[in-house]
Formats: C-alpha cells, structure tokens, sequence
C-alpha cells in the first residue's frame, strides 16, 4: 500500500488516511443525464473539488499539524483528481503520480493499513478526511461516500463506497487510537435518490463493541447539490474552512494558556465559518457534528497565533501625539512607539496586554494613558486608550 | 501574599440566566484560574485578568481587567443586540434567504407524532413574536396526550415537519417557529424552546455547537425533573449535552427516570440506550431503543441520530412496518443540522412516499393560514 507520507518513529502515533474525490469512473460529466438502464447513479455528474480538497488537508497535515503526544507519522493519500484539478491546482499531477487511486480495492487496503497502524498504541491519533459523493445517515454515521469505481450496479449498488460510520464503529480495542477525528466533506446525493436502496457499502470492517475511543467527534460537511461548494479545481468550502479553523480560527487556550485546537473548540467554530464561506457567495451550506467529544487536543501550534490590534485613543484628537507601545508589563514590551496617527493595527502574539500610550511631546490637555486588552484570535477587539 | 492584599473581580452577564460557572477568568500568562458563575466575586491577587463567556450565538465575548490590592472591580460581558431564540447559523440562512421568502401565503398544521393525526385544534395561541421576522411565529398549545409536530406548507413545495420541544401535560406548551427557504428552494422550519431561560440559553449552546458550556448547563439537569421545574424536555436536552461530551454515565438513574416517568417521550429511553451502549450492554442497549422507536419520533436531532446508529450498527435489519424500521427509513430524510427532528413529506407517517410538492389545502385539513 502506498503511504503518501512515512515519518515513522516509536510511540504514540498521528495516522491519517485522506481521501478525495473528484473523478467518477460512471458518472456523467454534467448533472441531467439520465442513469443507464442497468445503473442506478442517483442522478450524480463529475466533481471538481473533492481531490484538491484533500491535497489541501493532506500538506496542511504534513507542513503545519503538531500533536504535543502523537507527532504525525503517516499520511495515506487517495484521490481521484478531476482533469481541471490535474491541470489548475499546483503540485497535483506530482501528488496525484504519488497518491493511491480512489477506488474500492486501493482504499479498503489503505484502510486496511490505517486501521493497523492506529491500533499500534492507545495513545495515537487516528485522523479520517474523505471529500465525495456521500449519503448522510445520522449525526453520528459520517454517512456513505462513494468511492471512484462507484458503478450503481445491482445487486448491490452501493458495493464501490465506504461507510464512515462502520469505519469509527470498527475503530475500537484496548490498543486502538483513543483519540479519532473524522471529517466527511460531502457532496450530498439527494434523499429522494436513495430511497429504496440497502445502505450497505461494500467496504465493511469488523464492529468490536468493546473499548471504544474516548473521543471519535465526526465533522459532516454536506453541501446540496451535485457540484461541491467551493470554487472548481480548488477546495472545497469545507477544507477550506477546516484549514482556516486549524490554523487560527479554533484556536483556543488551555488551562496552562498554551494554544490549541480541540474538538470542542473546533466544532463551535467549523460550522459557522463554512456558512460564512457560503454565504459570501451566495449559497447555503451546513455541517452537522455527532460522535463523542471530550475536549480532546488536535493541534498544537508552535508559536502562539499572530493577530492584529485596533488601537485608538480617546478623544481622537490626541492621535497627532499619541504613541502606543504593547506589551505584557511596561518594562517587556513587543510593540514600542507605533504612531497613533493615522490610527491602525498592530500585530502581536495572541495574549493578555497592556497598551500604554505616552503622548509626546507633552501636549495639554491630554495625559499618558494604559488600557488592558486580549488579543485574542480570531478578531480581537479595539483598544481605546483614554488620554483626555 | 497576604489575604488583604487581594482584590477581587464580579463579572456582570445579565444574558447569563443559570447558576452555572460559564465565566472563565485567565490570568496574564493566559493560564485558567476560575470558571465561576455570573455575579459571583472571585479574589484574585492583583495583576492583569481576562473574562469571557461564549455567548448564545456561540460567539465568545471576552474583556480584560485590572485588578488592584484591596479594590473590588467589576466587568460587564455585554451581549450586544444578538438575539437568543435561533442559532447564528440559523439567523445567516434566514438572512440570506429572507429575500427568497416570497411565499404570500403559508398554513402550519399540528399532527401527533406518533400516530399521524391531525390536532391542529389544539393551536391554542399564534403570534408574530416581537423582533422576529414575518416568517417567525410563536406557537401556544392546549394540553393533551403525545409528541406534537407542526408541518409547515406553501404551494408548490414539499412540505416540511418538524417536532415540536414541547412537553404536551405540563407548562411547557409554547415554542418559536421560524420559516424559511433553503438554497434550493425548499420550506424549512426549525423550532425553538421557549420558557425557562436556563434551558433556553442550554438549546442556544446546543446549536451552537458550544458544548462544553451546554455541558456545565446541562449538569444542572437534575433538578429539571423535580418539583414544580418538572421539565422533561429541557432535562432531556441537559442529558444529550452530557452525553456528547461522554459525562451522562454517572447519572444512569436519573436516566432511568427520565425514560420511565415521561412514557410519552422517546427521548429519555435512547439516552438510556446510549449509555448501555456505551457500558457494552447490547442486549440493554436493544431493549431501550426498542421502547425508544415505540414511543414515536424522538424530539431531538440528537435522538434520532443515536437511535438510527444503533439500527444501522446491528446486523440484523428491523422487521419492515416495525417503528424501528419506520426511524431507520427517515435517516437519508432528516435533517440533522436542527435542534429537533425534522423532515419533509405530507404524511409524516410514510414522508418517503409523499415528498410531492403540495397543492393546497386539502379539503377537510384544518391547515391554519399565515
């Protein structure tokens, strides 16, 4: 089986297996057509965003995610690029020469591998991502992505998908990873296609029962439609919010005010950041979020995340002699003298400050002045200092 | 340090209506010092401090303070003019969509979820509720027997169901409506609770997906089950919080209560199930979400989900015509972006055979116009 990426190593393990797709082997180019007489295609045409999708998490995973306990070790990737992703999105023909094929048997053996890397230490972190064609079935499923080879054939129509929730079912044992993400970005197939059909697919593992994880939270990104949010030949909104969450937007502190993401603070924020990313371009998207939370970490970055400070002073007249300086005391300070007029931004590591702002030269009837202010991500908020 | 060199901090948060310690208080080095309730004094040595609280929208509000040696301060985490009833991804939609709802007409019927009938006489009370749009409705029922669900029409689209978070015996009997279409044109409703602040601020986080500070609401739930608070409903909706963050299973006889004092919900009953799932009892787990699909359509999102897990991870498939089969069928329907259950289909009964589009007014159905 192909590994996309092996850093090895001993220990507590990050293992994740990304899939995306975009390439239907038995799917119409353009929505519309209507299914073959021996096909039952629910009405599906070709994606344009699911394998650049997983491009974009499978690098944001090998260049940015850090685990304070489970350093990354592998990433399984599989896609099913779309011809306009292979010839618009960077590096993909390198990545997709380097990738496993999307289809039914290249994924069962790569989840097959997965499964076995992750059940190598209770202490690993075992992360799913798959973008396709999917079936929601419950906030606690992931749902049924179809995979590339997907033919709609009878008897068993559903034979070419993957079950996310028999996957996270199967994901237990005293050795398992503890700690699961699974995160579904889905193109969903309209409910009225798949009523009839045995939602059974044909890649199935083993249910233990037993030792469950401790945390196994499932992100369900589903968009209407047959064509992925997102722009064509680019990621999907889903990814695209997911990686902007990851890197500032769940950022969150723990109890020892270090930075992190868990699966609380990621899941308070994913949703409302794809339907944002929607609306901005005036569609409708919404994620759905079940399986067990537990507050579990997810990233850790290396550096507190850099935001930017609105400072003004008050009355604004004192602006043309005002200058501010930033910092945790007035003796440590990041920011020194940054002119006040015109009034802007500052940029400084997330954190707890005092801006102080000295007014020089002296100039009646404004006075030195200090506000406190929490920079904290993603939009901290001004900062007036009081000078009057 | 001595104890008269501190100071202390009380956080003000009026939209802050439980007793729960949803304030956090950080120090300099951003470390936690305190989860505390509103309007309760914290000491604190004096230094630079951080409060915040995550507001019903899901929003984090949070204000630095100072605190000096022998000086009580105080800090107000303002709510802003948000509302509380809808999430903020629910208000994002309607807003988008508000241009779109150009229906000039639209009727709202109630049906027992359970078996189908209709008992829209039982609308007791409807109003356009104050600061909500033309599309928002407050719903008051008369008391009686088993789960509500409105459907919700216009002419031309399939219509929507949705079930209602009410408790049909007790003083739980009103609820927010709110309407509106979805990008591809369909009508849509979710519902929201309304009545005690605390379980209303506990459904605000919920979808919100906040739900660590659902959690420390919902660990109050207990006492929603006693005395004259007696709300099943808001102690059914505590009991899913804690669920989704894996801290229920210490309440199993709270649980058992729950399922076995309110036999009209089905809710109480998966939450047992849940838990015996999670104790590795099959054969318990079975047993309940069989009593669960029985009592009829659960009246959260959260409960249908749990319930049609439980189908789906069983070998066997359930009997065709059985309420389990009847639950597992409405799984590719249900949307699970809403707090409560909610579907399209006129015959909530058999929605996969009835997702036409609706004509009208059928004669003899005492829709109720808008």
């Amino acid at each position: 089986v192909a590994v996309w990426l092996d850093r090895g190593g001993s220990g507590a393990r990050t293992h994740a297996l990304v899939i995306g797709l975009s390439a239907y082997d038995h799917l119409p180019k353009e929505q519309g057509e209507p299914d073959p007489p021996d096909r039952t295609l629910f009405g599906l045409a070709q994606l344009e965003s699911g394998a650049a999708s997983a491009l974009h998490v499978a690098r944001w995973l090998a260049d940015e995610y850090r685990h304070p306990d489970a350093p990354l070790a592998t990433v399984r990737l599989h896609m099913a690029p779309s011809q306009r992703e292979l010839d618009e999105v960077d590096g993909m023909k390198a990545a997709a020469a380097k990738a496993g094929r999307a289809a039914k048997g290249a994924v069962e053996k790569a989840l097959t591998s997965w499964f076995r890397d992750c059940a190598k230490d209770p202490g690993n972190v075992a992360i799913l991502y798959i973008a396709g064609h999917g079936i929601e079935l419950s906030k606690d499923e992931g749902g049924i992505v179809l995979l590339a080879d997907f033919d709609g054939k009878s008897p068993r129509i559903l034979d070419k998908a993957m079950d996310t929730g028999n996957v996270r079912r199967a994901m237990a044992g005293k050795t398992m990873a503890r700690t699961q993400f699974y995160f579904v970005d889905a193109c969903r197939v309209r409910p009225e296609e798949v009523l009839g059909v045995k939602l059974t697919a044909g890649i199935q593992m083993d249910e233990p029962g037993a030792d469950p994880p401790t945390s196994s939270p499932i992100f369900f990104g589903a968009s209407s439609g047959t064509l992925a949010l997102g722009r064509r030949g680019k990621g999907t909104l889903f990814s695209e919010a997911l990686v902007e969450c990851l890197e500032l937007l769940a950022l969150t502190p723990d109890d020892q005010g270090g930075w992190r993401v868990t699966d609380t603070s990621l899941v308070a924020r994913l949703g409302a950041r794809v339907s944002d990313l929607a609306t901005a371009v005036g569609l409708d998207q919404r994620t759905t979020t079940g399986g067990q939370f537990q507050g579990a970490t997810l990233h850790r970055p290396a550096k507190p995340p850099s935001v930017s400070v609105r400072i003004d002073v008050d009355p604004a007249g004192a602006r043309g002699c005002a200058f501010a300086s930033v910092g945790p005391t007035q003796a440590d300070l990041i920011v020194k003298d940054h002119p006040l007029e015109p009034p802007g931004e500052v940029v400084v590591p997330a954190g707890l400050y005092l801006v102080q702002v000295d007014i020089r030269p002296p100039t009646q009837p404004f006075k030195n002045g200090f506000a406190p202010c929490a920079a904290f991500p993603p939009a901290p908020a001004p900062v007036t200092v009081p000078v009057g | 340090m001595s104890a008269h060199a501190l100071g202390s901090v009380t956080v003000q948060a009026d939209w802050i209506q439980s007793s729960a310690p949803l304030v956090e208080v950080r120090d300099q080095g951003l470390r936690l010092v305190d989860r505390i309730a509103a309007s309760t004094p914290l000491s604190l040595h004096p230094g630079l401090y951080v409060a915040s609280a995550v507001l019903p929208s899901g929003a984090r509000v949070s204000e630095p303070f100072a605190v000096m040696a022998g000086e009580p301060a105080t800090v107000a985490l303002e709510q802003g003019a948000e509302p509380v009833a809808f999430s903020e991804q629910e208000l994002i939609q309607a807003d988008s969509s508000s241009a779109m709802f150009d229906a000039k007409q639209w009727w709202v019927r109630l049906v027992d979820a359970k078996h189908g009938t209709d008992v829209t006489e039982r609308i007791s009370t409807t109003s356009h509720g104050e600061g909500l749009g033309d599309a928002d409705l407050e719903l008051s029922t008369e008391p009686g027997p088993g789960t509500l669900l409105a459907q919700v029409a216009t002419p031309g689209r399939t219509v929507w169901n949705v079930v209602l978070p009410l408790d049909p015996h007790e003083q739980r009997r009103d609820c927010d409506l709110r309407v509106w279409f979805d990008a591809e044109g369909a009508i849509r409703c979710s519902a929201a609770l309304r009545g005690d602040p605390e379980v209303q601020l506990l459904a605000s986080y919920l979808v919100a997906d906040r739900l660590p500070e659902a959690a420390r609401v919902g660990s109050d739930a207990d006492r929603l089950l006693e005395g004259k608070m007696r709300d099943p409903v808001g102690a059914a909706l505590g009991g899913y919080a804690l669920l989704r963050l894996g801290r229920l299973a210490d309440r199993g006889g709270w649980v058992e209560n729950l399922m076995n004092w309110f036999e009209w919900m089905p809710d109480g009953a998966i939450l047992a199930g849940a838990l015996a799932t999670a104790a590795g009892d099959r054969h318990r787990a079975r047993k309940c979400f069989r009593t669960a699909a029985e009592r009829g359509l659960p009246i959260f999102s959260d409960g249908l989900s749990l319930v049609v897990s439980h189908l789906r991870a069983r070998r066997a498939e359930p009997e065709p015509g059985t309420p389990e089969a009847r639950l597992l069928a409405l799984a590719p329907l249900a949307s699970f972006g809403e707090l409560t259950t909610s579907f399209p289909g006129s015959d909530p009964q058999r929605p996969h055979e009835t997702l036409e589009a609706w004509q009208g007014p059928e004669p003899g159905v005492p829709w109720k116009e808008f």
